[in-house]
C-alpha cells in the first residue's frame, strides 16, 4: 500500500515531466541581436498564403517580398541570406508570436498603425511597402464608386484592420453593409468570384494581383478609391532599440542601393573600387557604421549581393514578369514621385 | 509515538494526496503569476470588463438583432445561438440520414449494402476540415442571386445560401429557441421527479413527451403573456439580395451538410450495430408467425436496439456541437469563431475570451450528461 | 433425379441475383434505380480523374485534356511529403515513416513477445524525435523545416504514443480510492473531453505562452503537440479504464493473495491484459487522432492541409481546388480504410481467441 502510494506519486510527477518533455526552452535573455547570433538563425515570422509577400513555391522555397526582406536581415546580421527559419503566422497570433519572443521579426504585410504600437508588445520598423485598402466589385454591377454599394455584401479576412476601415467608412457615411469573414485568403478570394459577396475588401496591391490571377479578370472591376492608407512593413518585439535599428537600416540599405545604382551583380565590383563617398560608406569600405550597430561593417553589402536591392526584389516577386504584374506606384524611390524616401546612410 | 500501521498508512495516503493537490495549487500559482507579469509588460488588461464594450464587427447571420454597435456581451450571445443553431439541423439531418445509411448497411439487397458501406466508410475516413471545405467550395457554385434557383415558390437557392421564410422579427426565433430549451430541461426535471415517486421502477411513462411539450410549450406561453407581433415573411429577390426571409448563409449551409454527412456516417455504424445486437432468431420467429419485414423491423427490432444506442448517439451528438466549432474555417461566426476568433482579436484577451468559450461547452457537456442521468436512472443502467 | 432438379433450378448465380437484387418490386426499383446512377456516373467520374486527367507538365497552361489536372499535386509532390525538410535528410523522414508503419505488422503477429511490442512503442517516439530532428550525430534539423505529411505523420503518431502512458495513469488515477487523485483525475478528463480541440489549439496559439515566464519560449508545433497529447490522453484514459472495468474480478483477488503490490499487480497482470484488449479501440482512437491532426492549420502550422491551402493560393496554381482537396480526400481515405479494417480484423481475432 505504501509502495502504492510512492508511485503513484512518481507517477503525478512523471505525467507533469512528461508533457514539459517537448519543451525546448530556449531562454532569450537580453537583446535580439545578441539572442539570434548565439542561434546563428533568425527567426521570422511570415504568411503561408499571400502570393508575392510570403508564400511557398514549387521548390518548396520561401518567397515574396516580406521574405526577402527577412533574408536580407539575416544576411546583414548573420552574412548568409539562408540562415533564416520562417514561422507561419496566423493574423491572429503574429503579434502573440512576437511579443513571447517566438520569433525575432514580424514581416507579414502587417499594417503600422498607433495602437499596435501602443498595445501589442511590439514596435514597428519603417514602411517597407505602401498599399491602401482599395475595394474591388463584380463588373456586371456597373458599380464606379464605393458610396454606390450600399447594402452590399463585403468579404474580408478577419484581424486586419481592414474589418475596422470598412466599418468607418460605411458608418460614416451612414450607409450599410454586411459581411462575410473567412479565415483562409484562398478560401476569401474563392467566395468573392463565386459571388458570395458583391465586393471584396483587402490591400490594393492584394487586390490586384489576385484579379490578375481570375479565370476571367475583365468580370472584376478595381474601385478607384483607397479607402484607407495602409503603411506595410516588419514588427520587432517592444523595447530593443537596437534590434529595431538594425532591422530599419536593413530596410533602408536596401532602398538605397537602387538610389545609388548598387545591385546585386555590381556590389562586389563596387566594393572594390568607388570614387562615390555614399557607396562607400553602404558598402562598409568607408565609415564603421556596421560596428557601432554591433554587425560586420559589411553588413549592407552582404544583404545587397545576396538579397539584391529593393527593385531587384520588387521586380523578382510581385514586379510586370510575374504573374501578379504590380505597377511600383507609391513605392517608387521618392526622387521619382514615389513614398520610399530611406534616409542617408552616413 | 507509536501508531498503529493502520492509522500511518491512512496517514502517509493522506499527506501524499495533500502534497499532490499542493504541487498542483503551486503550478497554478505560478502559471498565473507568469500570466499577469506578461499580461502587465503588454499591456493587456484583465478581467470581463471589455463584454460591455462596443463590439464594432459584424456578423453575417445573426438569429437576434445585433449590430455592430452591439456590445462584445450581445455577439456572445449570437455566437451561442449560432453554434446551438448550427448544432440542432445538423443533428436532425444526421440522424435521418444515418439512420437510412445504417438500415440500408444491414439491407438484404447487396448492392444497396455495398453502396452504403462504401459511403459510410468514404465520409468517416476523410477529415470533417476536408469535407467543410469541400462544401464550401460547392455552396459557393451556386448560380448568382439573379439566376437564384426557386425552391417550392417559398425559398431561393443560390451563391448567398437558402432564403426561407422567417419570423417578420427576427429576434423573436432567437428567444423562442431559447424557451424551447428552456421548455425541454423543464419538462425533463418535472418529469423525473414524477417518475420517482412512482412506487414502480422501469415501466415509468415515457420522457419524450414531455420534452416534446416542454418544448412547444414554453415559447408559445411565453409568446402568449408577451405583446410581441408575429408572422410570417415570404422573401422576394430585390436589389443585391433578398428582401424579407431569413437566408442560411453559405457558410452555414456549408458547416451544416459537412457535420451532417460526417457525423451521419457515425450514427449509421451505431444503427448497424445496435440492429445487427438483436439476435437473429427473433427476427426469423417473427416472420415464421406471419409479420411483415416492416412491422418487424419497426415493432420488434427498433425498440430492442434503440435503447443500447442512445448512450452512444448521445455522444455522437455532442461530438457534432464541439465540431460545430470548426465554424472558424469557413467563417460561420459561431462561438468559436466570434468570442474565441474577433473578440479575441480585438481585445487581445486571449485567456478570457477562450476560457468563456471553454466553459459554454463545459455547460452544455454538462447538460448533456445530467440527461444522460436521467435516462439511465430510468432503464435502471448506471454507468459507473 | 439430380440432374432433373438442378435443370429445373435457376442457376446460382441467377438465384444469388434474385434472392439478393430483386427479391419484390420495391427492391428491384431500388436496386436498378441505383444501378442506373451508377452507370451513367462511373465512367464520367473515372473520364475526369483519369482518363482525360493531366498528370505530367509543368504549368497550368498544360492542362489541356479537360479532365482533372493533377500537376499542383505530381509537381509538389516532395512539398506535400516532406515539407521544407533539407533535400539530403530526406532519408530519415523515409526511416521515421517506415518506423512508424511497423507497428502495423508487428501488433498483428501472435507469437512476437507483447513486451518486444510495447518497448517498441515505448521507444518509437524517442527514436522519431531523434531522426527527425536531428542532434546525437545526426544534424539538426529546425521544426520550422517541417511541414506536409511529415508533420501529419509526426503529431499522429508521437501523439499517440506519449499519450499512451499519460492515458493509462489518468485511468488508474480516476479508479483510485484516494478522492483527491480521483478528483484531479476526474476533473481532468471530463474538462478536456467536454470541448472542442480547435479551443484547446487557440490555447496552444495564443495562451501557452502567456503563462511561460518572460523568455521562455516553445515552438507552435511543440505546443501543439503538447496539446493533441493531452488531449488524446483524455480520451484514451476512458477507453483504458473500460478496458480495466472488464477485467475479472479474480485477477485481483489473485494477485493480491499473491502478495503483490498494487504497480506490480498493474504491471505484471492487469495493464499487459488491457491493452492487448484494447488495441483494437485504441487503434481507432488513433484514426480520430490522425484526423484531429488536420485542425492544427487554423493556428498556422503547416500539415497537409496547410501545404494544400497553400498550393491553392499559389499563383500558379490558383483554380484547381477540387484536385488538391480531393487528393487530400484520397489521401485519408486509404490510410485510415485501411486501419480501420485491420482495427476490425484484430478485433475478430481477439474475440476468437477468447
Amino acid at each position: 500500500m505504501r509502495k502504492h502510494n510512492k508511485m503513484m506519486l512518481v507517477a503525478c510527477v512523471l505525467t507533469g515531466a512528461m508533457s514539459s518533455f517537448s519543451a525546448q526552452a530556449a531562454t532569450t535573455e537580453g537583446s535580439v541581436l545578441a539572442a539570434v547570433q548565439s542561434r546563428d538563425m533568425l527567426r521570422c515570422g511570415v504568411s503561408s498564403d499571400k502570393a508575392g509577400f510570403s508564400y511557398v513555391n514549387d521548390d518548396g522555397q520561401w518567397s515574396g517580398m516580406d521574405v526577402d526582406l527577412c533574408r536580407g536581415v539575416a544576411a546583414a546580421v548573420l552574412g548568409d541570406a539562408q540562415k533564416v527559419e520562417f514561422v507561419v503566422t496566423t493574423a491572429k497570433n503574429r503579434f502573440t508570436a512576437l511579443a513571447s519572443g517566438e520569433i525575432d521579426v514580424l514581416s507579414r504585410a502587417t499594417t503600422w498603425t498607433a495602437s499596435r504600437d501602443a498595445n501589442l508588445g511590439a514596435d514597428f520598423t519603417t514602411p517597407w511597402f505602401y498599399d491602401g485598402q482599395g475595394v474591388m466589385t463584380h463588373a456586371d454591377f456597373g458599380v464606379s464608386s464605393i458610396e454606390e454599394l450600399d447594402g452590399a455584401v463585403f468579404c474580408l479576412s478577419p484581424g486586419t484592420t481592414s474589418e475596422q476601415n470598412l466599418e468607418d467608412y460605411f458608418s460614416r457615411r451612414g450607409l450599410s453593409y454586411r459581411t462575410v469573414v473567412i479565415e483562409k485568403s484562398t478560401e476569401l478570394y474563392n467566395a468573392f468570384q463565386h459571388g458570395r459577396c458583391d465586393a471584396i475588401t483587402n490591400d490594393m496591391s492584394g487586390l490586384a494581383s489576385r484579379r490578375t490571377q481570375f479565370e476571367d479578370p475583365q468580370a472584376f472591376t478595381l474601385l478607384p478609391e483607397t479607402i484607407s492608407k495602409e503603411p506595410l512593413g516588419a514588427y520587432v518585439p517592444q523595447g530593443d532599440a537596437r534590434w529595431r535599428d538594425i532591422v530599419t537600416w536593413t530596410a533602408f540599405a536596401l532602398m538605397t542601393a537602387e538610389e545609388l545604382g548598387v545591385t546585386s551583380d555590381n556590389a562586389e565590383q563596387m566594393k572594390a573600387k568607388t570614387d562615390n563617398a555614399n557607396i562607400a560608406r553602404l558598402l562598409g569600405t568607408d565609415g564603421r557604421i556596421g560596428e557601432r550597430f554591433g554587425l560586420s561593417n559589411d553588413w549592407a553589402y552582404q544583404a545587397i549581393s545576396q538579397v539584391g536591392n529593393y527593385e531587384e526584389i520588387f521586380n523578382r516577386n510581385v514586379g510586370p514578369n510575374t504573374p501578379l504584374r504590380f505597377e511600383r506606384g507609391l513605392n517608387r524611390l521618392w526622387n521619382d514621385q514615389g513614398l520610399l524616401y530611406p534616409a542617408p546612410i552616413r | 509515538m507509536r501508531t498503529s500501521p493502520l492509522t500511518s498508512v491512512r496517514w502517509s495516503s493522506v499527506l501524499q494526496q495533500a502534497l499532490v493537490l499542493a504541487l498542483v495549487a503551486a503550478l497554478f500559482y505560478w502559471l498565473i503569476q507568469n500570466a499577469s507579469a506578461n499580461l502587465s509588460a503588454l499591456g493587456i488588461a484583465s478581467g470581463f470588463d471589455f463584454l460591455d464594450q462596443r463590439a464594432g464587427y459584424a456578423i453575417s447571420f445573426s438569429l437576434i438583432d445585433y449590430t455592430p454597435d452591439d456590445t462584445y456581451l450581445r455577439a456572445y450571445w449570437v455566437g451561442l445561438l449560432n453554434t446551438l443553431l448550427v448544432s440542432v439541423l445538423s443533428i436532425a439531418l444526421a440522424t435521418l440520414l444515418g439512420v437510412i445509411l445504417g438500415v440500408l448497411r444491414v439491407s438484404d439487397n447487396w448492392l444497396l449494402n455495398r453502396m452504403s458501406y462504401l459511403a459510410v466508410e468514404f465520409l468517416r475516413n476523410v477529415p470533417l476540415i476536408v469535407h467543410l471545405i469541400w462544401w464550401y467550395g460547392l455552396m459557393l457554385a451556386m448560380p448568382r442571386v439573379r439566376d437564384a434557383i426557386d425552391v417550392f415558390g417559398v425559398g431561393f437557392l443560390s451563391n448567398r445560401g437558402l432564403t426561407v421564410p422567417w419570423a417578420s422579427q427576427g429576434g423573436l426565433v432567437g428567444w423562442a429557441l431559447l424557451w424551447s430549451l428552456l421548455g425541454i430541461i423543464l419538462g425533463g426535471w418535472l418529469m423525473s421527479r414524477y417518475r420517482t415517486r412512482l412506487p414502480w421502477k422501469g415501466f415509468g411513462p415515457p420522457l419524450w413527451p414531455a420534452l416534446l411539450v416542454g418544448a412547444v410549450l414554453l415559447p408559445l406561453l411565453v409568446y402568449a403573456v408577451s405583446d410581441a407581433q408575429w408572422q410570417w415573411e415570404l422573401p422576394e429577390a430585390k436589389g443585391f439580395g433578398f428582401r424579407g426571409g431569413i437566408t442560411l448563409t453559405p457558410e452555414l449551409m456549408a458547416l451544416w451538410m459537412a457535420l451532417s454527412f460526417y457525423s451521419a456516417s457515425y450514427i449509421a455504424e451505431i444503427v448497424r450495430g445496435a440492429i445487427q445486437s438483436v439476435p437473429r432468431g427473433q427476427y426469423e420467429a417473427s416472420r415464421a408467425l406471419g409479420f411483415s419485414e416492416t412491422r418487424t423491423m419497426f415493432q420488434l427490432i427498433v425498440p430492442q436496439a434503440i435503447y443500447p444506442m442512445i448512450p452512444q448517439v448521445t455522444s455522437t451528438y455532442l461530438n457534432i456541437i464541439k465540431n460545430s466549432s470548426l465554424g472558424v474555417v469557413v467563417g460561420y461566426m459561431e462561438l468559436v469563431s466570434a468570442t474565441g476568433g474577433t473578440t479575441l482579436n480585438q481585445t487581445g484577451q486571449a485567456i478570457e475570451c477562450i476560457a468563456l468559450v471553454m466553459a459554454t461547452y463545459c455547460v452544455f457537456s454538462l447538460v448533456t450528461s445530467l440527461l444522460m442521468n436521467f435516462y439511465n436512472h430510468r432503464i435502471g443502467l448506471r454507468t459507473h | 433425379m439430380s440432374s432433373l432438379s438442378a435443370s429445373r433450378r435457376p442457376h446460382p448465380a441467377l438465384r444469388w441475383v434474385h434472392k439478393q437484387l430483386f427479391p419484390n418490386l420495391l427492391q428491384s426499383i431500388l436496386t436498378l434505380a441505383t444501378l442506373g446512377l451508377l452507370l451513367w456516373s462511373v465512367p464520367k467520374v473515372l473520364d475526369w480523374l483519369i482518363f482525360s486527367a493531366t498528370f505530367v507538365g509543368s504549368s497550368k497552361a498544360d492542362c489541356v485534356g479537360g479532365g482533372a489536372c493533377w500537376l499542383p499535386v505530381v509537381n509538389r509532390i516532395d512539398l506535400f511529403v516532406y515539407g521544407f525538410y533539407p533535400d539530403t535528410e530526406t532519408w530519415r523522414v523515409n526511416l521515421a515513416f517506415v518506423l512508424a508503419g511497423a507497428i502495423i505488422p508487428l501488433l498483428y503477429f501472435k507469437r512476437i513477445d507483447r513486451r518486444w511490442v510495447l518497448g517498441y512503442m515505448m521507444l518509437l517516439p524517442f527514436v522519431m524525435w531523434w531522426l527527425l530532428k536531428g542532434g546525437l550525430g545526426l544534424s539538426s534539423v529546425s521544426s520550422t523545416q517541417f511541414a506536409g505529411i511529415l508533420v501529419t505523420v509526426f503529431l499522429g503518431v508521437i501523439g499517440m504514443l506519449f499519450a499512451l502512458p499519460m492515458g493509462i495513469l489518468l485511468a488508474l488515477g480516476r479508479r483510485s480510492k484516494k478522492p483527491a487523485i480521483k478528483l484531479l483525475c476526474v476533473l481532468y478528463i471530463e474538462l478536456v473531453r467536454s470541448v472542442p480541440v480547435i479551443t484547446l489549439l487557440f490555447m496552444a496559439s495564443l495562451m501557452v505562452q502567456l503563462f511561460l515566464p518572460e523568455g521562455v519560449t516553445i515552438d507552435i508545433l511543440a505546443r501543439v503537440l503538447i496539446v493533441l497529447v493531452m488531449f488524446t490522453a483524455a480520451y484514451m484514459a476512458e477507453t483504458i479504464r473500460g478496458g480495466l472495468q472488464g477485467m475479472a474480478k479474480g485477477q485481483y483477488e489473485a494477485a493480491k493473495a499473491l502478495g503483490f503490490s498494487y504497480w506490480k499487480t498493474m504491471s505484471v497482470i492487469i495493464l499487459p491484459q488491457v491493452l492487448r484488449n484494447t488495441i483494437p479501440p485504441l487503434l481507432t482512437q488513433f484514426i480520430g487522432l490522425f484526423k484531429e491532426t488536420t485542425l492544427v492549420v487554423v493556428v498556422g502550422v503547416l500539415d497537409v492541409v496547410g501545404i494544400a491551402m497553400s498550393t491553392t493560393s499559389a499563383p500558379e496554381w490558383i483554380g484547381l481546388e477540387h484536385e488538391v482537396y480531393l487528393f487530400l480526400a484520397m489521401f485519408f481515405f486509404v490510410i485510415c480504410f485501411a486501419l480501420s479494417r485491420y482495427a476490425r480484423h484484430l478485433e475478430k481475432q481477439l474475440e476468437k481467441s477468447r
